[in-house]
């Protein structure tokens, strides 16, 4: 590239010093206008300077980089080695901003029978524009544009995106109906004797196929593809099964921990959605958990809150389970149906009254969290609600409280917002700015 | 919104046709019927042997009665578990049940009201002081709807008790009841009840109607009776089955004679002993007597002397007892297999 | 907050207690409500309500609690002349002297109006003719 560079350089002294020759074919044109003087210059021409004396590396790394000591006291943290552009890319020798034939050079001496003699050609303003388009280009780098659905929790980022089913195992069956799912993809750093750091990249993958069976794992790898390659293929041979109430909730509220990540989940109608924290939901959406709410308390690590949860769902009991174990029916009461007692498990064989002790825990809440109680903090007023204007402006909407409701009924009626006065006056109606064709018109 | 408006609009168009009551009846081709105080329904109606029959033909289904409903607008609400003893889940299921009865009582059928017209006082005198009718209600504390006094002055000085159409729109304003409007909704009139009715939506449409209207308002028996001749003629009946409604549906079709479709059905899904207390029925509230020697003898004799669809009807019969009959069979042969006998 | 509709409930022995109109509405668009009130003092109970401007049937609409009304008359409450008229034309009171006043003068009015329409009538026609 250096050698490229001194050519050019050349070729740009020559060309400089041709003109003083006064090439004939050139000067020709010129002869009838100017006067022989003029272009004659006596004066002396330098035609080294400061920016074709040095390389264009020279150059860039005057701007680009920092003093060992400078960079110490944190200076030129802004420059990158990005920054750098290559400004003979596009650049061909030969063609220049004038824009002259060059026979031998940037066009064959002899076309047909013809010499083709040196001339100029009038200037062409698209060269530089495409050079400095180039230019622009350079150094910037955008990632593709995800859409909104395979993005994952933030951004471009992976922790969050799916990255399909694991691979099949040998010639065994494919993993039909999985989808994975990335909570964590992070660098780690380790200690070598003889090289130093050594850095890797950790990933922790769930999979699952949305009907009850889910598997984690973790890889680590030199590249993030690797590791998450690693870590998918290795939660598909994981698997466990979870056990799923009307194929769209959790069986019933449990609490789980695992360090000091304490999890309260509790079971919800359907219709409710997934209302928790983000890596739970990754792994509802897994596990084929549609409608469920989870408070997670204490440390939001995202492998202890994977953990915590997965192991809550395995200790779940089924219905039949639980009425077994208490020997007494399970009823659902709501309000949908009318509060109809609606029987979803029954044991064997029922205990009666006089056979249930006193003190044992009969309410279903109680039951499901051992005891345990959710801390639900009462929210604060907002602070507006404290303020003179806000009183002000709730007696004003006082007067406006059922105007959505004469909207809806007057549109209903009438199709229009007008009351029954308008075929009277046919003022009372309200006002309709002209449509944005019909005002464009009357402007013309 | 623009497409609400739209039609709206094309609905206001069609109200202001004067004909549009013609042509909305003669699409439907049902032609109103109400109950007449001449051919009054209320003591049938009302007497004990018939509800009881009424009810047992309604077929009640708790599953069906207490079935999972959209509340309009309120959020999804978490469902309350409980551990139930076998006499707890006695109990509750028996309040279920006193509760479906109480839900499931079936709307008076009554005569359709006469117009009022009772003059208070007249004063000439007052005439020209107003251009408009004065609607003087009485808001005191605990009295009826049915009760409350409202009178109009008219322009001209005369004071008259106000009509049914001003009482029920003046209570309406002073003593809102929820669901009901002020106006009768769309819903009730013209394109818009027709689509329903094609639709089958029956109970929704019977729902409305007694939310919106009084038992005995002609509003109100006009688009029951409508809607029951729709479910007749297009074999809805499953769709009311286990609702409020099909007492009263039956006992529209019993007081016009017209229970061969009911019975065709009846006996077309095998409920002999329906179709057997829908003839008592019959014959209770028409005075008719049938004979009553075996199992299907009343359903024959009914076929033979009341019946419109003698064919249709005999033959279902028929087919009826030689499946009844192969059921016997099989059951004899199943029991001589295990040596039962 | 806004005092309560029904009133207050609140009333002092020694003032005197009047029902009469309280106008409410807005701008342009009145709206009373009937209240038994003491002299320069909050409410102390609504008693109805009276709307003058004719709805879509025609109609001006008046509600009227007779059982309060007669209570507080028993116990010895004034009441202003609109009311009076009101429940005149309600056949509560026997109709109020201003009331066929009013309709009279209408009446009286309405009938020099025709009249004159008449002669102008004629006058235009006399002043064609000529």
């Amino acid at each position: 590239m250096a050698q490229l560079l001194n050519i050019t350089k050349t070729l740009q002294k020559l060309t400089v010093s041709s003109r003083c020759r006064l090439v004939p074919v050139l000067v020709k044109p010129f002869e009838e206008d100017l006067p022989r003087t003029s272009i004659i210059s006596t004066t002396a021409t330098r035609n080294t300077n400061f920016f074709n004396k040095l390389p264009a590396q020279d150059l860039w790394k005057g701007i680009t980089s920092v003093s060992n000591a400078g960079k110490k006291r944190g200076r030129g943290k802004n420059v990158s080695k990005s920054k750098i552009k290559d400004l003979n890319r596009g650049q061909v020798i030969g063609i220049g901003k004038a824009n002259i034939l060059w026979p031998g050079l940037s066009s064959p001496i002899i076309r047909g029978k013809e010499l083709v003699e040196q001339q100029k050609l009038p200037e062409d303003p698209e060269r530089e524009k495409k050079l400095i388009q180039l230019r622009d280009q350079m150094g910037t780098f955008k990632h593709a544009k995800l859409s909104p659905i395979e993005r994952g929790w933030s951004g471009a980022k992976m922790p969050g995106r799916s990255i399909g089913p694991p691979d099949p195992i040998g010639e065994g069956e494919k993993f039909a109906g999985f989808d994975s799912v990335v909570l964590e993809l992070k660098t780690v750093y380790n200690m070598k004797g003889n090289f130093g750091r050594k850095r890797r990249i950790k990933a922790v993958v769930v999979t699952g196929n949305k009907k009850g069976l889910v598997g984690f794992a973790m890889g680590r790898g030199l590249e993030a593809r690797t590791a998450l390659r690693k870590a998918k293929n290795r939660s598909g041979q994981k698997l466990m099964h979870i056990k799923l109430f009307r194929n769209h909730t959790v069986c019933h509220d449990f609490f789980t921990q695992f360090g000091s990540t304490k999890i309260y989940v509790s079971q919800k109608p359907e219709g409710f959605g997934l209302v928790c924290h983000r890596a739970i939901k990754s792994i509802c959406d897994v596990v084929g958990i549609k409608d469920l709410h989870a408070k997670v308390e204490g440390s939001t690590n995202v492998n202890h809150i994977m953990k915590a949860f997965i192991l809550g769902l395995i200790r779940q009991k089924s219905p039949e389970e639980v009425a077994e174990q208490k020997r007494l029916h399970l009823v659902e009461i709501c309000k949908e149906n009318n509060y109809f007692p609606n029987v979803i498990a029954s044991p064997k064989e029922c205990r009666t009254h006089e056979e249930i002790p006193k003190d044992e825990v009969l309410d279903w809440k109680q039951y499901c969290f051992d005891g345990k109680v959710v801390l639900r903090k009462k929210k604060p007023p907002p602070f507006y609600t404290r303020l003179k204007s806000y009183e002000v402006y709730l007696k004003k909407q006082e007067k406006l409280r059922n105007q959505d409701k004469v909207r809806i009924n007057l549109l209903a009626e009438y199709g229009e917002l007008r009351t029954f006065l308008a075929d009277k006056y046919p003022e009372c109606r309200a006002y309709k700015p002209p449509k944005k064709e019909e005002a464009n018109d009357e402007a013309a | 919104m623009a497409a609400f408006r739209l039609v709206s609009k094309c609905l206001k168009a069609e109200n202001l046709s004067s004909a549009h009551f013609t042509i909305f009846k003669r699409l439907l081709n049902y032609s109103t019927v109400e109950y007449d105080e001449q051919r009054d329904p209320r003591p049938s109606f009302f007497n004990k042997d018939i509800q009881n029959l009424l009810r047992t033909l309604t077929r009640v289904d708790l599953h069906k009665v207490f079935r999972r409903r959209k509340l309009g607008d309120e959020k999804v609400r978490d469902p309350e578990y409980k551990f139930m003893t076998d006499e707890e889940l006695q109990e509750a299921l028996q309040k279920a049940q006193q509760k479906a009865n109480s839900l499931l009582q079936i709307p008076p059928v009554v005569p359709a009201r006469k117009p009022i017209s009772k003059i208070l006082s007249l004063d000439p005198e007052l005439q020209g002081l107003e251009t408009s009718k004065m609607v003087f209600t009485d808001i005191t504390f605990g009295v009826k709807d049915s009760d409350r006094l409202i009178v109009v002055r008219q322009p001209d000085g005369t004071l008259c008790e106000a009509e049914w159409e001003v009482k029920n729109r003046i209570n309406q304003i002073y003593f809102p009841q929820k669901g009901r409007s002020v106006k009768p909704p769309k819903m009730f009139q013209g394109t818009d009840f027709e689509d329903l009715l094609k639709r089958q939506e029956y109970e929704f449409i019977l729902d409305c109607a007694c939310i919106q209207f009084e038992p005995n308002d002609p509003d109100y028996q006009r688009i029951t009776s409508i809607t029951y001749q729709h479910i007749n003629d297009n074999n809805g009946f499953d769709k009311l089955r286990s609702t409020r409604h099909f007492g009263a549906l039956t006992f529209f079709l019993v007081w016009h004679k017209n229970i061969d479709n009911l019975l065709l059905e009846l006996i077309e899904t095998c409920y002999a002993d329906e179709a057997n207390s829908l003839i008592e029925l019959y014959s209770k509230i028409k005075k008719v007597e049938f004979e009553k020697t075996n199992d299907l003898s009343m359903i024959e004799h009914y076929i033979k002397k009341c019946s419109n669809k003698k064919g249709a009807l005999e033959l279902a019969l028929q087919a009826y007892k030689e499946m009844s009959h192969q059921k016997q069979n099989i059951e004899k042969g199943i029991k001589t297999a295990h040596g039962m006998s | 907050m806004l005092p309560p509709a029904s009133g207050t409930g609140i009333f002092v022995n020694s003032s005197e207690k009047v029902i009469r109109l309280l106008r409410q509405g807005c701008t342009n668009r009145p709206f009373f409500h009937i209240r038994r009130k003491n002299q320069h003092r909050p409410v102390i109970e609504q008693l109805g309500t009276f709307d003058p401007m004719p709805n879509e049937h025609n109609e001006k609409l008046t509600s009227l609690n007779y059982e309060r009304i007669r209570y507080w008359i028993g116990n010895g409450a004034h009441v202003s002349q609109p009311v009076e008229q009101l429940l005149g034309l309600a056949g509560f009171f026997p109709i109020h002297p201003t009331s066929y006043m009013t309709a009279w003068r209408n009446r009286r009015a309405t009938k020099e109006n025709q009249e004159k329409s008449i002669s102008v009538e004629a006058d235009d026609k006399n002043e064609v003719k000529q």
